[in-house]
């Protein structure tokens, strides 16, 4: 009964695993892309490097820096004296943050009046520099509730006591707000669909290329045989795949599994009908490996970009967002996310779950009846 | 002596590709280097136009050790396999570009791409482009733009391979002038006919020369009583010798088989069809039947349709228009029932190069569903067959030409099928390997199997049973050879399959 897909599926795995070449790019890199993407991927901005220009020379404009470096977030790097070199090491990348503290800054502080602090920001990473204006201003009412605790101290002898708020925040999913939590799973959709979209499209157009495929569709083997016999090997390594990067993610960057493992599997398999669907319609368009590979990257990276695993979908323009609906990997992020981080489950989850099952059974029936047991 | 080589060694990783080879040719004359692929001839080619570094040993060239052919490079013409020309330029243009890459000064560029093109016969073709033109066309274009240098010496590799009859006497011919004017030649060739028309032929087997002499003197080696023998002989001889540890392959019976649909119908039969590849008509109303049990031999130059018949007939390519049935089955409304009863085996013998012999086989027979008891059988009956018993782990691409042939055959035909169809099953396997296979051939057919095999060999034309000739996509004669010749035959005299051949398609050319 399932004998020729035996047949295949054991042809298929001896092709995959003799290939010391394949093992490394199926097993080794994604676990190794995942621990550099871990560490690298990351929004968090800290030890900003930063210039101050001083020309005050004062206790305030020395406790003022004190602040800065003493928060974590600044690293004093140069003590410059000139406009000019503000500009050089700003153009050449070497300090993110000038700060320019003018002449009389102590004195017209004790005066009691308003005095403006000049602050020039590398505006060309604009998300860095909104984050770090961010930090600029929450120091900046730090500082001046502490000259003003002091002034009342020094001049009426007691503190000020005036009622203010607190915030109280405490992020949900992911308390220490760290990138990983939020990079690994996204690490494992990307690897994921790379791997299964570009192998399955190159596995068919090889057999073309090679004119074995002449060979295979001269035998009585169904359709349906040859391309189960092609996709299935590729559903189990991405399964492995998966494991094999959430175990990193969890032991090296201590990501929360809070979700169903069978979910995430159940979720896995509906992804997977996708990416091997957009894969099998590139090998039935493509005749050559090149042709396959170039079609392929095509694909990858609108994908990635608009999956919404660095840049938010909402965003995004109304209508990027409505062209993000055919993306599978945009719903098997949130699915994946949600089972990491949120611990969520098909209560919550069955809009995106359902999105995957409909574009996996279009895309793998369109690829299926384009394939054709013929030539030319 | 304008080639000198004395133990001439190049190896490549644990491969000696080409195994001390000592050998002189001097000034004006036509060498042929003969071998099977992976003989080591395209290795030797390029060791003397000096684009491959030699491992050991020493080569003098035009008097110029090879490794430093700067001074000399302009008196060497080098022709590659696939000679570098540039699809999307016109012939002109491209024997042009090749005039300015060696200085040809203008006054003389014109005047010699006038007198080659002429001499080539090209001349009513300057403004087409040479991805257009046919691929015999395209070797005289190559060899063009290999002589506008005017060169003393001249190097081509395999410049024949895979072009039909006419242009390769036609590019023979041109050969034969270029030596009239004292041009050295050394030509590398699969084509032992080709060999013959050399002043001296050296065979090159797994890299090294087993003989080198004239073809008159090279016939006189062979021991057997034979009445003419031909280099081919000699080469089967010479090869024989070498290859004594190779166990000769028993050929068991093939099993009864089982009747198509119906049993007194033809094995194969085509009527008017066709098939268009958009503007292209590749094949143009052919209608012909093979009845059961023949060796059917399909001849045709390159491109003449005789794959894209053999494909609609295997079911895997569709018709046009017309209708035609094998074993019994229609060919567009039946497909995977042909499927089943036939066995094909590609020009490219599709083997699956990282699978081992064995698993080459499991795969087969699993896709087949031979039962279990079945499939140890038919196993064994096919490593037998292609004599790879000892071989049975290597992996595919371990396989020299001759094996992986018969490995092919074996995988095709491992269900044991009624009829086979085979397409140009011998192109590039040495001349011993091509005799023990057309043994296997015949075996199978008087077993019952009817056999539908390209080629292009006419020799080989002759082991079969019915030719049918194809040309530009039509039918141009069917019959015997026999039949064929007595047609053509002057004054009782019968001509050779060859000049059969030649003249059909001139006649066709005419009309």
């Amino acid at each position: 009964m399932f004998d020729r897909l035996k047949a295949m599926l054991i042809k298929e795995f001896i092709q995959v695993f003799r290939d010391p070449r394949m093992r490394i790019v199926l097993f080794v890199l994604p676990v190794l892309q995942t621990v550099i993407f871990g560490y690298a991927v990351n929004m968090d901005v800290r030890n900003i490097p930063t210039a101050i220009l001083d020309r005050d020379n004062s206790s305030e404009s020395r406790q003022l820096a004190a602040t800065m470096t003493s928060s974590g977030y600044f690293r004093i790097t140069n003590h410059i004296s000139s406009d000019n070199e503000a500009q050089a090491l700003l153009d050449r990348g070497t300090v993110r943050v000038v700060l320019n503290v003018e002449h009389g800054f102590s004195q017209r502080l004790q005066r009691g009046e308003t005095v403006p602090l000049q602050v020039l920001l590398d505006g060309s990473d604009s998300n860095t520099a909104g984050v770090i204006m961010g930090y600029l201003a929450r120091l900046t009412t730090d500082y001046n509730i502490s000259i003003r605790s002091d002034y009342s101290l020094r001049h009426l002898g007691q503190t000020l006591s005036i009622g203010q708020v607190e915030l109280a925040s405490r992020a949900w999913f992911n308390s220490n707000l760290a990138s990983p939590p939020f990079y690994v799973p996204a690490v494992i959709t990307n690897i994921l669909f790379i791997i299964t979209m570009l192998l399955s499209s190159m596995a068919i157009v090889r057999e073309k290329e090679l004119g074995t495929i002449e060979q295979v569709i001269v035998t009585p083997i169904r359709k349906g045989e040859f391309i189960l016999g092609k996709t299935l090997p590729f559903v189990l390594i991405g399964y492995i795949d998966v494991i094999l990067i959430s175990l990193v993610g969890m032991l090296v960057f201590d990501v929360p599994l809070r979700g169903s493992l069978w979910l995430l599997f159940f979720a896995t398999t509906l992804f997977l009908m996708s990416s091997l669907g957009i894969g099998l319609l590139i090998s039935t368009v493509s005749q050559t490996q090149q042709q396959a590979m170039m079609s392929a990257f095509f694909i990858i990276f609108p994908t990635m970009l608009l999956s919404g695993f660095a840049f938010p979908i909402e965003n995004m323009p109304q209508p990027v967002q409505w062209l993000t609906l055919l993306n599978p990997l945009r719903f098997y992020l949130v699915i994946i996310r949600g089972i990491f981080l949120k611990g969520i489950g098909i209560a919550v989850l069955w809009q995106q779950l359902a999105a995957l099952t409909l574009l996996g059974v279009s895309l793998l029936g369109i690829a299926v009846l384009r394939f054709r047991k013929t030539l030319g | 002596m304008i080639i000198q080589l004395s133990s001439l060694t190049r190896c490549f990783g644990s491969l000696t590709a080409v195994d001390n080879l000592t050998l002189s040719i001097p000034e004006g004359e036509l060498f042929g280097l003969v071998g099977s692929d992976g003989a080591g001839k395209t290795t030797t080619m390029r060791m003397l136009a000096g684009v491959l570094d030699y491992t050991s040993g020493e080569a003098k060239i035009l008097g110029c050790n090879s490794r430093d052919l700067t001074v000399v490079q302009g008196e060497i013409g080098y022709m590659s396999q696939r000679f570098g020309l540039y699809p999307d330029l016109t012939v002109a243009e491209n024997i042009r570009f090749y005039a300015d890459l060696f200085d040809v000064p203008a006054a003389e560029r014109i005047a010699r791409t006038r007198r080659l093109l002429t001499f080539s016969g090209m001349a009513p073709f300057t403004d087409r482009h040479a991805g257009r033109l046919s691929g015999g066309m395209k070797q005289k274009l190559g060899l063009c733009c290999a002589l506008i240098h005017t060169p003393k010496l001249l190097l081509l590799d395999e410049p024949t391979n895979g072009v039909d009859p006419v242009s390769r006497r036609d590019f023979w011919r041109i050969l034969n002038d270029l030596r009239k004017e004292g041009v050295t030649i050394v030509v590398a060739t699969a084509y032992l006919d080709e060999a013959e028309r050399c002043d001296r032929v050296g065979l090159l087997h797994n890299g090294r020369l087993l003989a080198c002499d004239t073809p008159q003197n090279l016939t006189k080696l062979v021991k057997s009583n034979q009445r003419a023998p031909s280099l081919e002989d000699v080469f089967v001889e010479l090869m024989g010798e070498q290859e004594l540890a190779v166990p000769q392959p028993s050929i068991p019976q093939p099993a009864e088989q089982q009747p198509g649909a119906e049993a007194s119908s033809p094995a194969v039969s085509l009527e008017q069809i066709s098939k268009h590849f958009g503007n292209f008509i590749a094949v143009n109303g052919i209608s012909l039947t093979v009845p059961k049990g023949q060796i059917f031999g399909f001849l045709g130059p390159n491109g003449a349709g005789k794959s894209t018949t053999i494909r609609m007939l295997c079911g895997i390519l569709s018709p046009t228009s017309g209708k035609g049935s094998v074993a019994g089955f229609d060919i567009t409304a039946e497909p995977e029932r042909i499927k089943e009863n036939i066995g094909y085996m590609s020009q490219r013998f599709s083997l699956y190069e990282d699978l081992t012999v064995e698993e080459n086989i499991a795969f087969y027979a699993g896709i087949y569903r031979l039962a279990p008891d079945k499939r140890s059988e038919r196993t064994e009956w096919v490593i037998r067959m292609a004599g790879l018993t000892e071989r049975r782990s290597s992996r595919a691409n371990e396989l020299s030409g001759g094996w992986r042939q018969r490995l092919a055959l074996g995988c095709a035909i491992l269900h044991e099928p009624s009829i086979i169809f085979l397409d140009e099953p011998t192109s590039g396997v040495d001349p011993l390997s091509r005799r023990r296979f057309w043994d296997l051939i015949r075996t199978l057919a008087r077993g019952g199997v009817t056999v539908f095999v390209t080629t292009h060999y006419m020799d080989e034309a002759e082991y079969c049973d019915r030719l049918a000739l194809i040309y530009r996509g039509e039918l141009v004669a069917v019959g015997t050879p026999d039949e064929l010749k007595k047609e053509r035959a002057v004054d009782g005299v019968l001509p050779s399959l060859e000049d059969v051949f030649i003249g059909l398609i001139e006649e066709h050319d005419r009309t």
